[in-house]
């Protein structure tokens, strides 16, 4: 399921339409990995030789501009495992991944050093965390949170900062008058609500959402997806979000893979694996779903 | 009547240390200077002051000193301050050589909290005492961790700090020991010497050399590199404010000075805290007094 | 001018040198000679040349007498003239197999080869306060030791199996990773410590740790914050002989014999986990090792070693947590270096919180800028 060739070449894409992100093979073990597991197809993620886990198997995919793109399968799939990879919380075992805005376009993040890591983060993604704690510091001010993003992207003017923050958390409807509150005075709805504005702080092209509204009240959930749709409208920021729960995806993803054991098993426009779907597992999901 | 420490130099290698510490130790300088700001780490050794007490300082200075070197070493600007005075006897009785309190005739200057009011020349070294190289540890308790972000030149932490300061306080509460870029690559401590004190470090022509003993870093700002101090574009980096007041014992209006109350009535009054610059001003003031008499 | 008390420092120092010498001296009818430290304060010396990482029980006692009792200042003292020696060997690996024992237990099994020998201890003495030792006789104690025979009970150079190498050898105790143990051992006086450490680093640093320190992490991690509660399978105290390589002499191995240390050796033996190499099932253990007798330090010592191989949230299990904090010089002379003068830090500091007040008195009742009240 590798991107083809022709993709990679300069002359063959035409800008409007070619993908902002795209993913090659990403691979990622836990474990020193052996001779049978490195060249085998698994069953399961689980080497029984070595022990070794492969949360993610050769998994390509690619992102157009402004586009939803949903990942859904059941925890220990690797889905949360792929978007640590693509922001750099993890580190891939192998695989590429090309961003179309970084340098040429046909530059391989991952080999990227860690400083340039850090620059592709701070100016070209966000990433929403389903346990808050992971993205804000909860005894700083939410705007000191934003603002964070906003430094790391070399903004230094606290005015400036300031204006930009509350016009970013009013966004998540967060009123002005609680953006020196700190976060841990939040409810879960507004912590997530914080890390989105942070996560959107520069205009980052691309958005990681992992699992954002798992753990909250349906009618909190309601909110934040409905936020997370009107972002998408209004700024055609691109977006990958992780769930395992096939609703959220059906209501935000126009495209969807579908993954398993580290793999993607399935992939396709969101509509058609929702009424068609191929593989068992997918099935599986979908009739749950009903 | 006999007295503590008693030192019999003939015991001891000349500047205490032995020839190999110091050497290792005038490399890891060297490393310093060749990456202004940078925190080199070396296996410091434990010397017959505590840690904590300056024992960075001081082992940068013993092992600079050759027979022809003549030391100062002052504390809060002080020279007779007690802990000055002991470490300038350690050094004095260890390797025999000159000491002066006058920043004017040191060829290596020691000193604790701060950087003497007579301009650094560039064939002279001040050596500071660093309780806390890391400026990172303000928000980033594990090494691990704060070495890390240097690597990646990855601040944002502690702007972030100085942004909640502005937020809770209107202002930036960092008082002595203010966090500096150095070079545009590092940012660094400069030891807790007051703000006044950090422009001097600023493309100066002399060498700053910082030793912190405890927490085993040696680091440099070489002379003509830049520092500059965090600040944002609105809220400037501030020295400290003495609202016109002036020293005491010397009149100046332009110096760092200590704030000391009166012991028999309570009064406020001020005095430089550079204590050989002041007694130099007075002796010119009585010289200028006496000509126009 | 009371608060200028600086001016003046030098003769202030030397005052409080003879004040010192004059509170020290003052009550004194038989003057304390640090020979007598050394023979009787034997646990406390022992202590001193432990953390203070240089064996030598007549300096240790001087450093006490000059300290007047004090551990801390005695390490202290220790460590600084331990500085200004030349490093001139490294010695060949003692073996404490061959340990000249006086003192053996274990804690794992009833009977062990050789024995339990339960030598000079006060475990099993009520700790009583022995007002007698008022009018301990000279001449009567001198009896005693005549009488107790005790030279003969050296000679008999005592040797005993050790308890792990009985479990070793029936491949129940997992070997360390046996690339580091052929490695060249981290040198801590010569070389930074940094995380994460080796496991010779952890050990050295363990070994000089302060001893109140080493407990109570240990305790900690015994107690429920961590996961160790070991069984002691063997506490050694005893006499190891100290070899340097011949300097003539083409081969490494060829020792020349310099003398012996006494030393705590303990090793606790902790729940068993399987081996990643060869899957067998296999306890692991913890290693402590001091000069001198000092058992407590070396239980701790054994139980923080097979702690920090572990990874989890507990504190005893953080190594740069507890390598950063157990050492005495450091802990000893950051806490105090809080006596010296802050004024330049504290006139800094003045300016701000003035410089604050002003700032949110002067917005009062217009809306603060920074809009937290």
């Amino acid at each position: 399921m590798s991107v083809p060739n022709t993709l990679l070449t300069k002359e063959s894409q035409d800008k409007d339409t070619s993908p902002i992100l795209q993913v090659s093979n990403l691979t990622k073990r836990f474990g020193e990995g052996c001779d049978y597991c490195k060249n085998h197809e698994l069953e399961t993620n689980l080497c029984s030789e070595c022990g070794t886990v492969t949360a993610c198997s050769n998994v390509s995919f690619e992102l157009d501009k402004g586009e939803i793109l949903g990942v859904v399968g059941e925890s220990g799939s690797g889905k949360s495992t792929m978007v640590k990879c693509l922001y750099f919380d993890q580190q891939v075992t192998s695989g590429s991944a090309i961003l179309t805005d970084f340098k040429d376009g046909e530059t391989n993040i991952f080999d990227q050093s860690a400083q340039m890591q850090r620059y592709i983060r701070n100016y070209m993604m966000g990433m929403v965390y389903q346990n808050p704690h992971l993205g804000l510091k909860m005894d700083y001010s939410s705007s000191g949170n934003v603002a964070e993003k906003l430094i790391s992207a070399g903004h230094y003017h606290v005015g400036k900062i300031r204006e930009r923050s509350s016009e970013l958390l009013n966004q998540v409807e967060i009123p002005v008058s609680r953006m020196d509150e700190q976060p841990k005075r939040f409810s879960g709805g507004m912590q997530q609500r914080v890390q989105i504005s942070k996560a959107l702080a520069n205009n980052p092209p691309l958005l990681l959402l992992d699992e954002i509204t798992t753990g909250l009240d349906l009618s909190v959930q309601a909110k934040v997806l409905d936020l997370i749709r009107n972002i998408q409208r209004e700024m055609q920021v691109a977006m990958i979000v992780v769930s395992h729960d096939l609703g959220v995806i059906r209501m935000l993803a126009d495209r969807t893979i579908v993954m398993k054991e580290g793999k993607v098993v399935e992939q396709g426009l969101t509509d058609q694996i929702l009424q068609d779907p191929q593989h068992s597992y997918t099935q599986l999901l979908v009739h749950s779903l009903l | 009547m006999p007295v503590q420490n008693n030192f019999e130099m003939s015991e001891y290698n000349f500047a205490f240390l032995d020839e190999g510490s110091k050497r290792e130790i005038r490399r890891t300088i060297l490393k310093g200077i060749a990456i202004p700001g940078y925190q080199v780490p070396f296996a410091s050794r434990e010397l017959p002051i505590a840690r904590g007490w300056g024992t960075g300082g001081l082992q940068l200075t013993l092992s600079l000193l050759g027979r022809q070197d003549c030391l100062k070493v002052i504390d809060q600007g002080h020279d007779d301050s007690v802990n000055a005075v002991s470490i300038r006897k350690l050094a004095k009785t260890s390797s025999g050589i000159e000491t002066t309190t006058d920043t004017v005739e040191a060829s290596v200057i020691q000193t604790r909290h701060r950087i003497p009011e007579e301009k650094l020349r560039d064939d002279q070294i001040l050596v500071l005492q660093v309780p806390e190289p890391e400026p990172m540890r303000r928000v980033e308790a594990r090494e691990t961790q704060t070495e890390r972000l240097h690597a990646e030149k990855e601040y944002s932490s502690i702007w972030v700090r100085l942004y909640e300061d502005i937020v809770r306080w209107g202002e930036i509460t960092i008082g002595a020991d203010y966090p500096c870029m150095v070079h545009h690559r590092y940012i660094f401590n400069p030891s807790p010497i007051p703000r006044y004190d950090v422009e001097k470090l600023h493309q100066a022509d002399g060498l700053y050399l910082f030793g912190a003993g405890r927490e085993k870093k040696i680091y440099a700002v070489p002379p003509y590199t830049d520092v500059e101090p965090l600040q944002f574009e609105d809220y400037l980096f501030e020295v400290e404010e003495f609202n016109e007041e002036s020293c005491r014992l010397c009149g100046s209006t332009s110096t760092f000075l200590d704030e000391i109350y009166d012991s028999s009535t309570g009064d406020k009054y001020y005095q430089c805290s550079d204590t050989g610059y002041c007694s130099k001003q007075q002796t010119e003031r009585k010289v200028k007094a006496n000509v126009r008499t | 001018m009371g608060y200028v008390a600086v001016t003046g420092g030098q003769e202030a120092i030397e005052q409080a040198d003879n004040l010192s010498l004059f509170y020290r001296t003052r009550n004194v009818s038989t003057l304390l000679n640090p020979e007598m430290i050394e023979n009787q304060m034997r646990l406390l010396v022992d202590r001193v040349m432990g953390e203070g990482g240089l064996y030598a029980p007549e300096y240790a006692a001087i450093a006490l007498k000059q300290a007047e009792g004090d551990p801390l200042e005695a390490v202290f003292l220790m460590r600084a003239y331990r500085s200004t020696l030349t490093r001139n060997y490294y010695s060949h690996t003692i073996d404490t197999g061959d340990m000249r024992v006086i003192r053996r237990i274990s804690a794992s099994f009833k009977d062990i080869p050789g024995g339990q020998m339960l030598g000079p201890t006060n475990d099993y003495t009520h700790r009583l306060l022995q007002f007698s030792l008022r009018e301990e006789n000279e001449r009567e104690l001198q009896n005693f030791v005549e009488d107790y025979g005790f030279t003969e009970y050296v000679e008999g150079e005592i040797t005993f199996p050790k308890v792990a190498d009985l479990l070793r050898e029936q491949g129940l105790i997992a070997n360390h990773d046996n690339h580091e143990e052929k490695e060249e051992p981290f040198d801590l006086t010569r070389n930074k410590l940094t995380y994460p450490s080796t496991r010779s680093a952890r050990l050295q640093a363990l070994a000089r740790g302060e001893t109140g320190a080493l407990t109570s992490f240990a305790y900690s991690s015994m107690r429920g914050f961590g996961v160790v509660h070991p069984t002691v399978g063997e506490l050694r105290v005893g006499y190891a002989a100290v070899t340097i390589p011949y300097p003539f002499s083409e081969d490494e191995e060829d020792g020349m014999y310099i003398g012996e240390v006494l030393l705590t050796e303990v090793e606790t033996i902790n729940s068993f986990s399987q081996n990643d190499d060869n899957n067998d099932v296999q306890f692991s253990v913890g290693y402590g090792l001091t000069m001198g007798q000092n058992e407590v330090k070396g239980i701790a010592m054994s139980i923080l070693d097979r702690s920090l191989e572990t990874s989890g949230e507990a504190p005893a299990q953080d190594e740069e947590f507890v390598l950063s904090h157990i050492d005495s010089v450091e802990s000893y002379g950051f806490v105090s270096h809080l006596k010296l003068p802050h004024y330049i830090t504290f006139q800094s500091k003045l300016d701000r919180i003035r410089q604050a007040q002003d700032h949110k008195s002067s917005n009062e009742g217009e809306e603060d800028y920074a809009g937290t009240k």
